[in-house]
């Protein structure tokens, strides 16, 4: 009774929709379904078939193959074993077509690991092109035959468990491109091993692994990442810990153009020897690196960028002036053809490094725009810049004290201004008055209002509250304003509450009145 | 300068260097180089107007960042930006997201395309087959007896139960 209740209406939306709608999507060729059942996890993309007829089938001719530890889950680790041994043979033996493109695996867990060895030595004959797998082993050279597949253009290769897995005896991968390998180990001759099973690679990144990777000799190579690799020291107390991560010593690399490096010890000498060694590198990121930098800047490079760098100072302070003048020369004559780019967060051990940097971005015309420049300190260093934004979060740095030290900001069009506290404040005041007086060219100013303050006491409301002596800034302020000749444009940014204060408003428009043709802008800030 | 026709007959006119984007385009381009300017003329009959227009502003805005997209060096922040763009770009209907699809897919522009079909796929993510059919307009041909009678012997059941 309940069933045929159910099949009525049921019946009747049907029809209904089949004469109102048209079923796009479905009408789609089944190479763009294909594609688009790629971005989602291989369960569900084989959940469709459940959708219509269209779709029934279209799970068993997938070309991308991602499975993940998490698209099941269980508390049973036997019924969860199960379930994962027929997922693997319906995906791999019910299979309509005989190639596959790509294939994800991710497992964490080493109770599958010879399941997921069994799926992929089965699914090699399918000639994947792309391969990622991310698993835990019991056994570091469980792995060995992928080394051997003729097919693969892409691999990434993550195993995890205590022991580094080596690179097996026989690699012989003709069509790789893009390989990364983590935790391998590399003895003497293995990375010479590897580049001859691999004649056509052209990407390597090598992530926590350790050895000798001196010397690299490659023709083909473009893009090199070293994440933490170095050699394995043995520490008292520890069991193993990767500790110096150097660059390579003999470097012939001529076609490379990127290199990535992370957490690596960097000397005159052996950046030296690198660069020598690649002749058109053009790209270089450092993250998380110590060491010297100077020749760096000696080099054509074009993109430069360093996160989280520690800069160690010479012990030999009179070398500087002359590095020194060799970058700005050379700076200068390359500047001209290319932007460079430079983005720095670095930790200021003493202040001659900055003097250092500062001769050396001030006499470039560089363009570096916007920065966020989350240590003041920093600042010295970009005195040449067009645009800049200043943010100072810490109010504990004396900032009039290091501004004085750098000379004018002369090329400066856009700034803007943001400290921990008020701008207006008579304690930071100062800050923006410095920068008024010395931007000669300054077209465009913005003051950013600091985060809302809202006073509660028991019982009343929350209140915004403006001191009145800020409002008087204002003043000194358009004064200030005024001797900025360029200016065109200042541009006030306040939270709302403030904005809603009309008193507020008011004063601060009377005492900008008589700046001419400066456009002055309140604007809210989230 | 490059026009470019759509099946209801507007005209978009695009910066050459901008729509070389396409491979398709660009390909054609370079077919007729040196020739007449009527050569210059594309017609794009199997999209309508609403397509060029979206295409064209996501050409916009990828050329105006001439790094490497993809490349894991381009500032966080710039890769950021864009990723939001993007985003804000694909949230549209599923018409427009299939009429993209095609259009990418027979204009050749890689980027474009993948965008699209995530964006499908994160529609198909996660939803019964009543749900897909309402969102995707994807018809169910099942009849309720084929629903209970026939498809207990097909695959697609396995997949229904077990591994839900």
């Amino acid at each position: 009774m309940a069933r045929s209740k159910k099949k009525v209406p049921s019946k009747i939306f049907h029809q209904h929709r089949r004469h109102t709608q048209i079923d796009r999507i479905s009408k789609l060729p089944d190479e763009i379904l294909d594609q688009i059942l790629s971005w989602l996890p291989t369960k569900e993309a084989a959940q469709t078939s459940i959708i219509s007829k269209r779709w029934r089938n279209l799970w068993a001719s997938l070309s991308c193959l991602n499975i993940n530890e998490t698209d099941f889950s269980s508390d049973d680790t036997t019924k969860l074993y199960a379930m994962f041994e027929k997922f693997g043979s319906m995906i791999l033996s019910h299979r309509e077509i005989s190639h596959i493109h790509t294939i994800n695996i991710k497992f964490s867990d080493p109770t599958f690991s010879d399941l997921v060895r069994t799926w992929i030595s089965s699914s090699m004959k399918f000639r994947p092109q792309v391969v990622s797998i991310e698993v835990h082993l019991p056994d570091p050279n469980f792995f060995e035959f992928i080394y051997t597949s003729a097919s693969i253009e892409e691999m990434s290769l993550k195993i995890h468990g205590i022991t580094w897995s080596s690179l097996p005896k026989a690699i012989n991968l003709p069509c790789i491109r893009r390989l990364s390998l983590v935790k391998t180990s590399f003895d003497g001759n293995s990375l010479t091993r590897l580049f001859s099973g691999c004649p056509v690679l052209e990407e390597l990144s090598l992530d926590m692994c350790y050895g000798d990777f001196s010397p690299i000799f490659n023709q083909k190579l473009i893009c090199l990442s070293l994440i933490d690799c170095g050699y394995l020291y043995r520490v008292p107390g520890i069991w193993s810990t990767l500790l110096s991560c150097a660059l390579p010593k003999i470097v012939n690399l001529p076609c490379i153009r990127r290199v990535y490096l992370h957490q690596a010890y960097l000397n005159e000498e052996s950046i030296g020897k690198f660069l020598a060694g690649c002749p058109l590198l053009e790209d270089l990121s450092l993250e998380n690196c110590c060491g010297e930098y100077l020749t760096l800047f000696r080099k054509n490079i074009k993109k430069l960028s360093m996160e989280s760098c520690i800069l160690e100072i010479p012990k030999d302070g009179a070398s500087w002036d002359i590095e020194a003048a060799v970058i700005e020369t050379n700076l200068c004559g390359n500047t001209t053809k290319s932007t460079i780019l430079i983005e720095c967060s670095l930790h200021p051990y003493d202040n001659t490094c900055h003097h250092f940097l500062l001769k050396f971005i001030c006499d470039s015309p560089a363009e570096i725009s916007p920065n966020f420049y989350k240590d003041s300190g920093l600042i010295t260093i970009f005195s040449g810049v067009q645009s800049l934004e200043f943010y100072a979060p810490d109010s504990k740095v004396d900032l009039k004290k290091k501004l004085r030290r750098i000379g004018t900001f002369y090329n400066m069009e856009n700034l803007s201004v943001r400290l921990a506290k008020w701008c207006m404040d008579p304690h930071e005041f100062d800050v923006v008055a410095w920068f008024l007086q010395n931007s000669p060219k300054l077209k465009q100013l913005t003051i950013y209002s600091p985060k809302c303050r809202i006073e509660s006491t028991k019982g009343d409301k929350p209140k915004n509250v403006v001191p009145n002596h800020e409002i008087h800034y204002y003043n000194s302020l358009s004064v200030e304003l005024s001797l900025c000749k360029k200016l065109k444009e200042v541009e006030i940014k306040f939270c709302k509450h403030l904005l809603s204060i009309g008193k507020f408003k008011e004063a601060l428009l009377e005492d900008m009145h008589g700046l001419g043709n400066v456009k002055v802008v309140l604007s809210e800030f989230k | 300068m490059i026009t470019l026709i759509s099946s209801d007959k507007r005209k978009f006119h695009v910066l050459e260097e901008v729509a070389n984007q396409s491979l398709t385009i660009r390909d054609v381009i370079e077919d007729r180089r040196g020739r007449r300017r009527a050569d210059r003329i594309i017609l794009v009959t199997n999209i309508n107007s609403k397509i060029p227009e979206k295409v064209i502003v996501y050409w916009l805005r990828h050329f105006l960042m001439p790094e490497e997209i993809a490349h894991a060096s381009m500032s966080h922040k710039k890769a950021e930006k864009l990723k939001k763009w993007e985003a804000k770009f694909f949230d549209t209907d599923i018409d427009t997201l299939n009429d993209l699809i095609l259009a990418a897919d027979s204009l050749d522009i890689p980027s474009l395309f993948d965008g699209a079909c995530e964006k499908v796929s994160d529609i198909l993510k996660n939803r019964s087959a009543e749900e897909v059919g309402e969102i995707s307009k994807i018809e169910n041909e099942f009849t309720h007896e084929e629903e209970e009678e026939e498809i207990p012997s097909e695959n697609a059941w396995v997949w229904r139960n077990e591994f839900a």
